[in-house]
């Protein structure tokens, strides 16, 4: 690096390197690293190695929870997911997080088929049909969920 | 030897990058936002693999200036 012993005014030409190198790690290096930071939070290399290794010890059975043992699988099952006060949403999993962090399942229409996505009253009448109008319904399964219903 | 001031404003040189790079992944993954705790640390975990970089362009640096 650049070090001055004498009082002499340094040659702006020498800051030109020690510049390019910080430059290099400010605006390539530092962005890229978080571009593999955010791919490798995003999609865990180890996760699925991890998984085979703790499920071939512990059996078929073993699943981290038991909301990876009923979502985990090619075909996501028709649920209502019912709310304190006894309201309750009703639609396909299409995307269910298996993040501990969180538990987010997404709830989206059958294609083509009415009341696929509908929100349902304490007493179970249809409250709200949102499947023409919504894309998903994004919940968090939290404090506010009683439980969930699965009908495969 | 460096003094205090000295000091801080090399630790910012070397901490900053590795904020940068945690601020990009987070608005890469917005729905996953962490706390400043898990912020700072992962950026100063990122800050130390970059240790090599900033050493391997000053030995280079350092010695080019002595031939």
């Amino acid at each position: 690096m650049i070090a001055s012993t004498t009082l002499a005014p340094l040659d702006i030409w020498t800051l030109f390197p020690v510049a390019g190198v910080i430059a290099l790690i400010y605006v390539v290096i530092s962005p890229l690293l978080g571009v593999l930071y955010a791919l490798i939070q995003a999609n865990p290399p180890y996760r699925a190695a991890t998984s085979e290794l703790v499920r071939g010890r512990l059996g078929v059975h073993a699943h981290p929870e038991v909301r990876d043992r009923a979502f985990n699988r090619d075909v996501q099952p028709w649920v209502r997911i019912v709310l304190k006060g006894g309201s309750a949403i009703q639609g396909i999993v299409r995307f269910a997080g298996l993040s501990l962090a969180g538990r987010q399942p997404l709830l989206v229409p059958l294609p083509g088929v009415p009341e696929s996505l509908i929100r349902l009253d304490s007493d179970g009448q249809l409250l709200d049909d949102l499947t023409s109008r919504a894309e998903g319904v994004w919940i968090e399964i939290g404090a506010e969920v009683l439980f969930v219903e699965i009908f495969g | 030897m460096p003094t205090t001031l000295e000091s801080a404003l090399v630790l910012l040189v070397l901490l900053a990058p590795g904020f940068i790079a945690v601020r990009i992944k987070n608005s890469l993954l917005p729905y996953r936002p962490p706390s400043a705790f898990q912020e700072t640390v992962e950026a100063a975990i990122l800050s130390a693999l970059l240790l090599p970089v900033w050493l391997v362009f000053g030995w280079r640096s350092s010695m080019r200036d002595n031939t």
